[in-house]
């Protein structure tokens, strides 16, 4: 990550910038400043932590894995929307970092940012598996064929951590808060383009308005910003052309993948060597 | 009609106009070209030659499909502009009843000079 000659980049302090923001007194969100100490290594989530166990334990923000897994510690990090648990210090290589809640979002209270619009919208495309035969989704008897190909399909759209930061990254967001954004687009994709689902009617109704699919600028910042590489840009610009192809009615209805027995009531792939066999059927 | 209709035909209205526009420009400003083919079209602004063009048929069925697509693929685009706009709901409700509206007064408006013409 780092150029050969930089890696001597040791602070004694770093100065952390954070926005402090209390809704229920008159003040407006306003920058304050701490002092913590670097230490190698170290997150930017490592040193919010040090400030709230040290200096001030009023300061408010989320966190939970502290490993870019659960996806809520997504703040705006010298005006870039990362995840703090996922953003070395060393890798900004600035003395001064200034920390704000997501932009796009209402904030609740320092660091925190409401998502609860990311939520709603996410829900409006129905992200789950969508079937006909509802009732073997609700008590399964097999399992759904899936091939490796049709699996990677979707898999690099299924990392999606809903940690909020393609949303607030996103121009469109900004300024029209309609607009579906790029987390629940690329989701709507990931279920589209899942060999299981049968939902690609009501799914395409929701993507498919003024306010949908149709309005993305393709800015790519969701994408530049996403922390585990989903690609929300790619996932928008083939959802618009599985859009166009349903709309002209060019591309043949694929049947969605057949039930088949759980693996334990299936034959081996690979024979049991006899020797095993015998030895297992001596015993028994 | 869902949104993928209006904007699908937004992109072929696009393309239509590319050609129209290109045989405009030909035409009416890049006549060197078409003599470097060896086409004389003569005058094309001459009164005689707008004359001649507006009595025929399939001139103006050009005219026509040119200004609707002209308009479809302006005021489509006007209309995407404006609703990303944070405006109330109401707003943007009277924007999309509205820009369809003034859509079509203008067209009608604009079919009736060649009409007249023609006629």
């Amino acid at each position: 990550m780092f150029k050969k000659g930089r890696r001597d980049w040791t602070p004694k302090k770093l100065v952390f910038r954070v926005q402090r923001y209390e809704p229920t007194g008159n003040e407006k969100p306003h920058l304050e400043e701490f002092t913590v100490p670097f230490t190698k290594g170290m997150t930017v989530l490592d040193g919010l932590i040090y400030i709230k166990e040290e200096i001030d334990n009023t300061l408010a923000f989320r966190t939970s894995c502290r490993m870019g897994i659960c996806g809520s510690c997504g703040m705006l990090i010298n005006n870039f929307p990362h995840l703090a648990c996922h953003t070395p210090v060393e890798e900004l290589r600035k003395d001064m970092l200034e920390i704000k809640a997501l932009p796009n979002f209402a904030i609740v209270k320092d660091l925190i940012s409401d998502l609860t619009p990311l939520f709603e919208k996410h829900k409006s495309v129905q992200p789950y598996i969508l079937r006909s035969d509802s009732q073997e989704v609700e008590e399964p008897s097999g399992e759904f064929s899936q091939s490796p190909q049709e699996l990677e399909d979707y898999e690099q759209f299924a990392y999606c951590i809903k940690c909020g930061i393609c949303m607030a990254g996103c121009p469109t967001v900004a300024t029209d808060r309609l607009f579906l954004g790029p987390q629940p687009l690329a989701q709507a994709y990931r279920y589209l383009a899942d060999s299981r689902d049968e939902g690609g009617k009501e799914r395409l109704l929701a993507v498919d308005t003024a306010h949908g699919v149709w309005l993305c600028h393709l800015a790519g910042a969701c994408s530049e910003a996403c922390p585990k590489g989903v690609d929300p840009a790619l996932a928008i610009q083939l959802l618009r052309r599985k859009v166009i192809l349903k709309t002209i009615r060019l591309r043949k209805e694929k049947q969605p993948s057949p039930l088949v027995k759980p693996p334990t009531e299936q034959k081996p792939k690979l024979p049991v060597p006899e020797f095993t066999a015998k030895h297992s059927s001596k015993r028994g | 009609m869902r949104e993928s209709h209006y904007w699908l035909l937004f992109q072929i209205a696009a393309v239509i106009l590319f050609v129209f526009l290109g045989m405009h420009l030909v035409m009416m400003h890049l006549d060197d070209i078409l003599h470097f083919f060896g086409v004389d079209m003569g005058d094309a602004t001459s009164w005689s030659s707008v004359m001649q063009r507006a009595g025929s048929s399939s001139w103006l069925a050009i005219y026509i499909i040119f200004l609707a697509l002209a308009l479809y693929h302006g005021f489509y685009g006007l209309r995407v502009i404006l609703i990303e706009l944070p405006l109330p709901h109401f707003a943007i409700r009277t924007i999309n009843w509205a820009i369809p509206l003034i859509g079509v007064a203008v067209f009608a408006y604009g079919i009736y000079i060649p009409i007249n013409a023609y006629l």
